[in-house]
């Protein structure tokens, strides 16, 4: 039998001392959960939407913040990503700017964490970003590709490319997500994608 | 083989450790001082002259002839040269021949027992005949010394000093004192009368020190060496030896010591190329002197220098075994003629190995003329302290070896390294020594092991010879001269064919030893091989920073190269499978795919349980389709089935083939190539020029470690686990031949899973495959859906499984063709009869036929029981013919082989059906049956014709056509022997028995081969027994009253029998017809 998924005691002390009290105000929160039918665990990207930033608060007296889901991650390529988003994670402080050292919840050869991370607006920004455009990418070299040069975004580059992938409209958006695409990770079968991921993951 | 322990015996002071290098250091002044003054100070080898010409010296052919020559020339003989000057290319034996005089000098024949073979006793002057007189040129002052004590600083005054004393110096004083070169009448007055020998050694230091210190000096020495000449040559009882030097640049091995002594003599700086001028010019002049008059003997040979060595170092050295031993080298080296130098296999090579024994001829030859050319290792001395140290060193380790190499230096001793290569000057290279060879120092190294050590535990050789340490070491010694002139010296470093010629030995072979030079290459730091020689080098070298690199790489960086490197074992597009990389946990692997998986475990996943990854797919979530879970699992994961089997795999753990230990053998390629990746980048970054990179031959060991690396991680991934037909989850192991990834790996897979029954592809469609797959179909009911064979073939796990969706198809339509089963269609709901049904007798399945989930299968006899289809119980008749065609086609066959063949070539037939063919066939004697074996000889019961009425046919029988039958010789033409028994024979005989004789006596001519009546009953109680056997006709006859008397006597009981049998009955033989006749009717 698979033993029993549990996190030790030390670890499950540091998440309610430490971590959870920052889930709520932070601006992204990475959720690591279960969904029937696809394989355990899945990783979701959600970004909060302040009452301000809201469109149906019209009748409501008292809006509060409220997370949307951004995009998913699970099996294959989220495997083939794990280093990097917990290199990622692992940049996340708490409001002292102490590092919160998440990265150890997603460690391990299986991940047996299941709860809320929260994340800073670059985390949360190039989650959104590697969750979104790996979708329907077969080769998981492009993936790792992608992710490993989203990591190397800045906060700002994060955040602007996001922003061309989300808010221009649909077809603007789409767009985008292609170019981004074969920006990060060129086409398929490109016999330099071998030789780019080896200099990234050489440079670590 | 025998070994030097075991051969030589050192002399005593050396194993002890109290051997003073330094006695070798002694002078011809010492000793002379010693008989002046009786005072010692000098090692007692050098004063005690019995000492001194028993255990000190080894008589050489030079070192007699100037001893006799002297002395012969001293007792009066003409005929022996007045004049010898002693040269060697050595440095050795010059000083020990002049004491070896100075001894005989002073004592005469007071010596005869230690001189019996030097100096014939006939020319041994009697004790205190001779003045001897024996100058140092080093020693005797130029200038006019101060003080009152007279010393005298001419040549010629201290000739006459050491003559005649005080007295004849004051007598010659004139001379003596004046700088100009002394008269006739000195000579007279010195040596008038006397016996004098005269020694004068290192001539050409004091000539040169001379005309350092007056502008004449050396014409004026020049001058009084010829006046000497003439006046020995004329005169016998005066006997001069000098010493000068052998070669014309004297003074080459020496500039320092004579800059200096110039500098004294001059009172300013000399630098050593002025002093070399100096020294040249000196000795000129007085070089043509003695060229012209001396005879020039070399008192050591070069061929007889390890006789003197040996001489000194050892008390005895079996000879026998050195030739033994020779000729072991002699053979090694015929073997491998090709890697050595011409002279290894020459004969005199062979006397100069015994000559040298135990050193080898290699290693003198590098003291003597590569160490020895630096000035302050004192030649033959320095020598000596070598050996001795290295003598003393090998006896303390009790070390088994043939013969003492420069390789056995021990370069771990401080002594021996300060030796060879501090007096060599060559302090810089000890990093050398620890880096790469090992040297005393190298345990403060990271690591503590130098990287010969480490490739020798790496490759360790079979016999334990340090193998890498040994040669990389011979390297080295050779890198300590000549250093200054680099490649352009030709003593510095060596070839591979000296190398080789210098490392190795009966036990460690010339090959072996290539291994480790080609090993230089790709793992020293220091040590190089360019323009065809082998040498050391403080160069910045690729290796050094090859080492940096990848001490410094990240442990992340290895993990995501070998990580990357892993995902190519098997290429995503290849087999039957969908390939999965990095799998740790059972999550990783998606359940309800419908397709089979291969799941490459990362090479870090540590430890995995297995039945986990088939029955589970995450916690708490049970596998669905639990027979696609293919896991090929590396060496560096531990893998628990939690059975008997996770015993052998957890002790195999610990074993240097455990998974942490290939691990990190792995570990440590993948740096390699990491840091051969970085370096190549950025050369520059570690001092090494690009250039460097694309000439050495680095970017072939580049390709060759990437090559290596990716064939490395394909063989760690050996152990296929897989849920197997038995039911049990299995482990096979996987063997590629490497380096090729993808394909190979898939390939090796496939065969792994087609030997197990595992895999079914397009070609499963014999009758076996199909009745086995047949088995697996209908193994409850005798009807099965489509839709419910693919879900099993995905999760029951001891079914095989598919190579591709379209196999399933494939392998239903053959099973309709073979008649295995029917495929049907109900088609609507309502229907009882299927609407479409296929099945044997239809013929085939149309190939525009999409079967898909609609169809199910039903076994023949299931669609029979159902009554769908046609009825498919084969006509009679034609079964009859099959059968028939089958049996005469193989002749001899058993019923279950006859049955097979029908299948595969009319399709499965019914048993019964069968049976009733064959039984006609056998009463209608087509064909006969037996019971026993097909290939037997012997003639069994043959079933066949009306005798089968009741025969029915078992598996095992055997059927025989009658052809085949008769020409086995067990067909009888007519088998047409009479036989009666029993009481139904007694019925048939006993009426004839009273004609018996009388049918014969008619023309009876059937022999009687048995006729046994019993339980005949006697009139008055009894019975009677008659036995006949093998009567013939005439026998008959005679006995005819006999039977008539018995008949007449005894009646039929109800036990009477009797048993008759005529093997050859005649058929017109009245008794024959008798029998035959029916009695019953004969009554009626």
């Amino acid at each position: 039998m698979t033993p029993k998924p549990s996190t030790t005691a030390k670890a499950r002390a540091h998440y309610h001392q430490k971590v959870r009290p920052e889930i709520v105000k932070a601006p992204w929160v990475l959720r690591v959960t279960e969904h029937k039918d696809r394989p355990v665990p899945v990783f979701v990207i959600k970004q909060r939407l302040w009452p301000d930033q809201r469109s149906d608060t019209d009748d409501m007296v008292a809006p509060r913040s409220i997370l949307k889901e951004r995009g998913f991650l699970y099996g294959q390529p989220q495997r083939r990503c794990l280093p990097v988003l917990r290199t990622i994670l692992g940049r996340v402080n708490d409001y002292r700017d102490v590092p919160l050292d998440l990265g150890q919840y997603l460690s391990g050869t299986q991940i047996t964490f299941r709860d809320n991370l929260p994340a800073d607006e670059e985390a949360g920004y190039k989650l959104a970003l590697i969750f979104k455009l790996q979708e329907r990418i077969k080769e998981m070299d492009r993936v790792e590709l992608i992710a490993r040069r989203v990591d190397r975004f800045t906060r700002e580059e994060a955040g602007y490319w996001y922003s061309r992938m989300t808010t221009f409209g649909n077809a603007a958006s789409r767009w985008a997500m292609a170019g981004m695409k074969i920006m990060l990770a060129g086409q398929p079968h490109d016999p330099h994608i071998d030789t780019m991921l080896a200099d990234l993951r050489r440079r670590g | 083989m025998k070994d030097i322990i075991a051969t030589c015996e050192p002399r005593a002071d050396i194993l002890e450790g109290t051997f003073n290098p330094e006695i070798f250091t002694a002078s011809l002044n010492a000793v002379i001082q010693y008989y002046q003054t009786n005072q010692p100070g000098v090692h007692s080898i050098y004063t005690d002259a019995e000492q001194f010409f028993t255990a000190g010296t080894y008589a050489t052919e030079g070192f007699k002839q100037v001893l006799s020559e002297v002395f012969a020339r001293l007792a009066g003989d003409g005929t022996a040269p007045a004049i010898h000057r002693l040269e060697t290319a050595f440095g050795g034996g010059k000083t020990h021949t002049l004491i070896a005089c100075t001894h005989i000098g002073y004592q005469g024949d007071a010596l005869k027992s230690c001189l019996k073979d030097l100096v014939a006793s006939k020319w041994l002057p009697p004790k205190g005949e001779i003045d001897v007189v024996g100058i140092s040129g080093i020693d005797i002052p130029v200038h006019n010394p101060k003080g009152t004590q007279l010393i005298p600083y001419t040549l010629w005054g201290e000739i006459a000093y050491q003559i005649g004393g005080r007295e004849l110096y004051k007598a010659v004083e004139a001379d003596a004192a004046a700088h100009a070169a002394p008269g006739k009448n000195y000579f007279e007055t010195v040596f008038k009368g006397r016996k004098v020998l005269v020694m004068i050694d290192e001539l050409a230091q004091y000539a040169a020190r001379l005309s350092a210190a007056r502008a004449d000096g050396s014409e004026q020495l020049a001058a009084f060496l010829l006046a000497l000449h003439d006046y020995a040559r004329s005169h016998a009882g005066i006997s001069i030896i000098f010493t000068l030097a052998s070669t014309t640049d004297a003074f080459a091995r020496q500039t320092e010591q004579l800059a200096g002594l110039l500098a004294e003599t001059t009172g300013r700086e000399v630098t050593a190329d002025d002093a070399l001028s100096m020294g040249d010019q000196a000795i000129q002049s007085i070089a043509s002197v003695v060229a012209r008059d001396a005879t020039s003997v070399v008192p050591v040979q070069a061929s007889e220098i390890s006789r003197v060595l040996a001489k000194r170092l050892f008390v005895s050295i079996d000879h026998t075994a050195a030739a033994e031993i020779a000729a072991q080298y002699g053979e090694m080296y015929r073997n491998n003629s090709d890697r050595l130098p011409e002279r290894a296999v020459r004969s005199d090579f062979y006397d100069s190995l015994i000559a040298h024994y135990p050193f080898h001829p290699t290693f003198i030859d590098f003291l003597n003329n590569k160490l020895a050319a630096y000035e302050n290792f004192q030649g033959t001395r320095g020598v000596l302290r070598v050996l001795a140290l290295a003598v003393r060193n090998l006896w303390q380790k009790q070390a088994r070896i043939p013969m003492i190499h420069a390789c056995h230096l021990d370069m771990r001793n401080p002594r021996i390294v300060n030796e060879v290569v501090g007096r060599t000057g060559s302090g810089d290279l000890l990093a050398v020594l620890n880096a790469d060879v090992g040297g005393a120092d190298t345990d403060t190294l990271t690591g503590g092991i130098s990287n010969a050590q480490e490739a020798d535990r790496r490759n360790p050789h079979p016999e334990g010879y340090p193998l890498y340490e040994y040669t990389w070491k011979t390297v080295f010694l050779h890198s300590l001269v000549g250093r200054d002139k680099g490649l352009g010296s030709n003593i510095f470093g060596l070839t591979e064919q000296d190398a080789l010629f210098d490392v190795s030995f009966p036990g460690l072979t010339p090959p072996q030893a290539v291994k480790a030079l080609e090993e230089i290459q790709d793992s020293a730091f220091y040590l190089r091989f360019d323009q065809g020689r082998y040498y050391a080098s403080l160069d910045p070298s690729v290796n050094i920073a090859l080492a940096k690199i990848r001490r410094g790489l990240q442990s992340r960086s290895v993990r995501d190269l070998l990580d990357a490197t892993a995902r190519k074992v098997v290429s995503e597009t290849a087999g039957p499978f969908t390939i999965l990389t990095d799998v740790t946990a059972p999550e990783h692997i998606d359940d309800k795919t419908g397709k089979p998986v291969l799941a490459l475990i990362a090479l870090n996943a540590d430890a995995i349980n297995v039945p986990d990854f088939v029955t589970t797919a995450g916690p708490n979530r049970p596998r669905i389709e639990q027979n696609l879970v293919f896991l090929l699992v590396p060496e560096t994961v531990k893998a628990k089935t939690g059975k008997a089997e996770q015993q052998s795999i957890d002790t195999a753990a610990t074993g240097p083939d455990g998974p942490s230990n290939k691990r990190h053998q792995l570990h440590e390629l993948a740096r390699w190539v990491l840091a051969m990746r970085e370096l190549k980048k950025n050369p520059q970054n570690y001092s090494i020029s690009p250039q460097k990179l694309t000439g050495d031959d680095f970017h072939q060991r580049h390709t060759e470690r990437e090559n290596a690396l990716i064939s490395r991680v394909t063989e760690t991934y050996r152990y296929l686990w897989y849920p197997s037909a038995s039911g049990q989850i299995v482990c096979k192991e996987i063997r590629t031949a490497g380096g090729e990834g993808g394909a190979a790996v898939m390939e090796q897979i496939k065969q792994v899973l087609l030997d197990d029954n595992e895999l079914i592809t397009g070609d499963h469609t014999t009758q076996a495959d199909l009745t086995s797959l047949g088995k697996l179909f209908f193994g409850q009911q005798d009807i099965v859906e489509i839709a419910t064979l693919r879900n099993s073939f995905c999760r029951i796990r001891k079914w095989p499984i598919l190579a591709a969706p379209e196999v399933l198809a494939q392998v239903v339509r053959a099973g309709v063709s073979a008649g295995k089963w029917c495929l049907f269609r109900m088609g609507k709901a309502d229907a009882t009869v299927p609407e479409e049904i296929y099945s044997r007798e239809t013929g085939e399945v149309p190939l525009s036929l999409d079967i898909d989930n609609e169809y199910a299968l039903v076994t023949p006899a299931g669609a029979r029981q159902r009554g769908w289809g046609k009825p498919s119980e084969p006509d009679m008749r034609q079964l009859q013919d099959k059968v028939w065609d089958v049996a005469r086609q193989s002749s001899v066959s058993t019923v279950s082989k006859i049955s097979d063949k029908l299948a595969d070539t009319f399709g499965d037939v019914p048993a019964p059906s069968l049976e009733d063919a064959l039984l006609k066939l056998i009463q209608a004697n087509k064909l006969f049956a037996f019971k026993g074996d097909a290939g037997q000889q012997g003639k069994p019961e043959l079933i066949k014709g009306a005798g089968a009425s009741f025969y029915v046919p078992d598996e095992q029988d055997v059927i025989i056509t009658p052809s085949q039958a008769a020409q086995k010789g067990w067909v009888d033409q007519q088998d047409n022997t009479l036989r009666f028994s029993g009481k139904e024979g007694a019925e048939r005989i006993m009426p004839l028995l009273k004609r018996l004789g009388s049918i014969y006596a008619k023309g009876g001519k059937t022999r009687i081969d048995v006729l046994d009546l019993t339980d005949m009953a006697l009139p008055d109680g009894g019975t009677l027994r008659m036995t006949l056997e093998n009567a013939s006709p005439e026998t008959i006859q005679l006995l005819s009253e006999l039977f008539e008397t018995i008949d007449g006597l005894v009646s039929v009981s109800e036990h009477t029998g009797c048993d008759l049998t005529i093997y050859q009955p005649e058929n017109d033989c009245p008794f024959v017809k008798a029998l035959q006749k029916d009695p019953n009717k004969d009554a009626s």
